[in-house]
């Protein structure tokens, strides 16, 4: 906020004001707190060698990270942080904190400000709060329990009103649609992803304003590539994992997130196609769920479900071991594995329970398996999953400025090209 | 972030192509299968229906289409094992005998109703080396 107070006086030059007019730093000292508490303190050991920047192998040549980061922490620079495209191109290998000489964490410190920032710019914020401590975890699983209870007693009612009527038989059908109608999950689910996605929207929008107004006031270089095709280049980096492939220390993070990005990806194409079962041309009339065991989507389904519970077993495993190199683990990993492995479990039992026919058994593991996935998508936002959204536009943003390019030398904040004006104003109107 | 810095990125594309084709495999599948299902369907494989005006069968007709040997087998379990041959609806006071005798009323042959569909299936119930279809 000091430089954009700083900036406003020269509209002719704000770039040039703001790097060379003195800087009085307020440190923000809740937000030191937060990142110790959830980083530990060794923020404050760094003494700026940049051993941590030069070790990082995602790191553009141009203002590399996590060097800076380190600092803006331990000075409190909230507004530096979280409108930092760098501390989203973290993937926390961990090379920088296996190497920084006086022990200290950087890639713990960028994980906490990654949190730090999807709290920042939750939407609702109380619902950013809740997510964040836990405290409200029994809270914030009541909430999809009671939620799915209540639809599920206020089923029979609303089929009636509005003349639902199953279309199977109830005595030789063991599908789950006469307990959980295809009417009901479907409308439940909707409403909800619905919320939640405009969650997402709110919440990707404050922060490329934020990308692009830090970056505005610092005067940087215009866009190299635009928006489309950054889009396009970032979605393809994130499906081949060319950046954890990267990794050094934590080369298992390449293989367990790999493992758990498709598996996730598999689980939401089949859950996608099953719920437009009353009106997809290709799945035949009379199709009652679920699929058939040798059913090429039931397949993929259950391939889907191994594959995540073979990379969260890694995750898992890297966490708890001692002695792991780098990274130590915060509520929002714990709770995010926790939630996801959950879900894939609670899946996995209801299918075997249904194959053992085991009646009551069936449904009330289907039952928690709804409320976790509730609990996992709707929380997207707010959880360590919303670095699905925060770091996809972070590349995108990285590519659409050209982050990975190598830009002119002067060290941080970088200054637009010399002799073009033009560009800057063109950029900041 | 070029996919070019990667050091053995060449090596890691067809793992990722791999992956991309598994998942849109079930897809592909879906359209080829609805694409033959329409094309090759055969009517004289088809069960016959039964006259019209005839009684409601005990369940929807695309519910028995898919699970008639669900119920079946949940009949045989109660009537072989339990003994359970038959139950009068408290309701209409019909009584419902459990036997293929019930089925037969209405789906008078056997041949026309169950055996050229499964022939058609290449499938070989082996219900009938017990039980017996009234003809």
């Amino acid at each position: 906020m000091n430089k954009a107070e700083e900036a406003t006086p020269g509209e002719a030059g704000p770039a040039l004001v703001a790097v060379d007019a003195p800087t009085r730093i307020d440190p923000d000292l809740d937000f030191i707190r937060a990142i110790g508490d959830q980083a530990g303190d060794s923020f404050k050991l760094c003494f700026q060698c940049g051993t941590c920047s030069a070790t990082c192998e995602l790191s553009p040549e141009t203002d590399p990270f996590p060097r800076k980061e380190m600092a803006w922490a331990a000075w409190g620079r909230k507004d530096r942080l979280l409108s930092d495209v760098d501390v989203w191109l973290c993937h926390q290998c961990n090379d920088c904190s296996t190497h920084c000489p006086r022990g200290g964490r950087p890639g713990d410190v960028l994980a906490a400000v990654r949190m730090e920032c999807v709290e920042h710019y939750a939407f609702p914020r109380f619902l950013g709060r809740w997510v964040a401590r836990p405290v409200y975890l029994p809270l914030l699983l009541a909430i999809p329990a009671v939620l799915l209870a209540a639809a599920l007693l206020a089923r029979d009612g609303i089929a009636e009103a509005l003349g639902f009527t199953p279309n199977v038989g109830e005595r030789i059908i063991f599908s789950y649609s006469r307990t959980f109608p295809h009417w009901l999950v479907n409308g439940f689910f909707f409403f909800f992803s619905f919320l939640a996605s405009i969650a997402v929207v709110v919440g990707v929008v404050r922060f490329w304003r934020a990308l692009k107004a830090g970056d505005r006031q610092r005067g940087s270089p215009p866009p190299v590539k635009s928006v489309p095709a950054s889009i396009l280049s970032a979605v393809r980096a994130a499906f081949t994992h060319e950046r954890f492939a990267k990794c050094t220390t934590a080369r298992t993070r390449y293989v367990s997130h790999l493992a758990v990005f498709f598996g996730f990806l598999a689980l939401s194409v089949v859950a996608l196609w099953v719920i437009t079962c009353r009106i997809n041309p290709l799945i035949p009339d009379g199709f009652v769920y679920p699929f058939d065991f040798w059913s090429p989507w039931k397949i993929l389904a259950n391939l889907g479900g191994l594959a995540i519970l073979f990379g969260g077993a890694v995750m898992l495993s890297d966490r708890v071991r001692s002695g792991r190199p780098g990274g130590g683990s915060r509520y929002a990993d714990w709770s995010l594995l926790a939630l996801l492995l959950l879900v894939v479990l609670t899946g996995l039992l209801t299918e075997t329970l249904h194959y053992l026919r085991l009646e009551p058994h069936r449904h009330a593991t289907y039952f928690s398996h709804l409320a976790f996935v509730f609990a996992l998508l709707m929380y997207l936002p707010y959880s360590k999953f919303a670095h699905m959204v925060y770091r996809i536009t972070a590349m995108v943003y990285a590519e659409h400025i050209g982050r990975d390019l190598p830009r002119p030398p002067g060290g941080e904040p970088a200054r637009p090209p010399a002799g073009d004006p033009e560009a800057t104003e063109e950029e900041s109107s | 972030m070029s996919a070019n810095e990667t050091p053995d990125g060449g090596r890691r594309r067809p793992v990722v192509a791999l992956l991309v084709v598994a998942i849109l495999f079930p897809l592909a599948w879906s359209v080829v299968a609805r694409v033959f299902a329409q094309g090759g369907r055969d009517p004289d494989t088809l069960p016959v229906d039964p006259p019209p005006g005839t009684a409601a069968c005990v369940e929807e007709k695309s519910t028995m289409r898919f699970r008639h040997m669900d119920l079946l087998k949940e009949m045989r379990i109660d009537a072989v094992r339990d003994g359970n041959r038959g139950a009068v609806d408290p309701v209409t006071g019909k009584r419902t005998d459990i036997t293929f005798s019930e089925c037969a009323r209405c789906h008078a042959s056997r041949e026309q109703f169950c055996d050229r569909c499964h022939r058609a299936v290449n499938l070989e119930p082996d219900c009938f080396g017990c039980h017996f279809y009234p003809p």
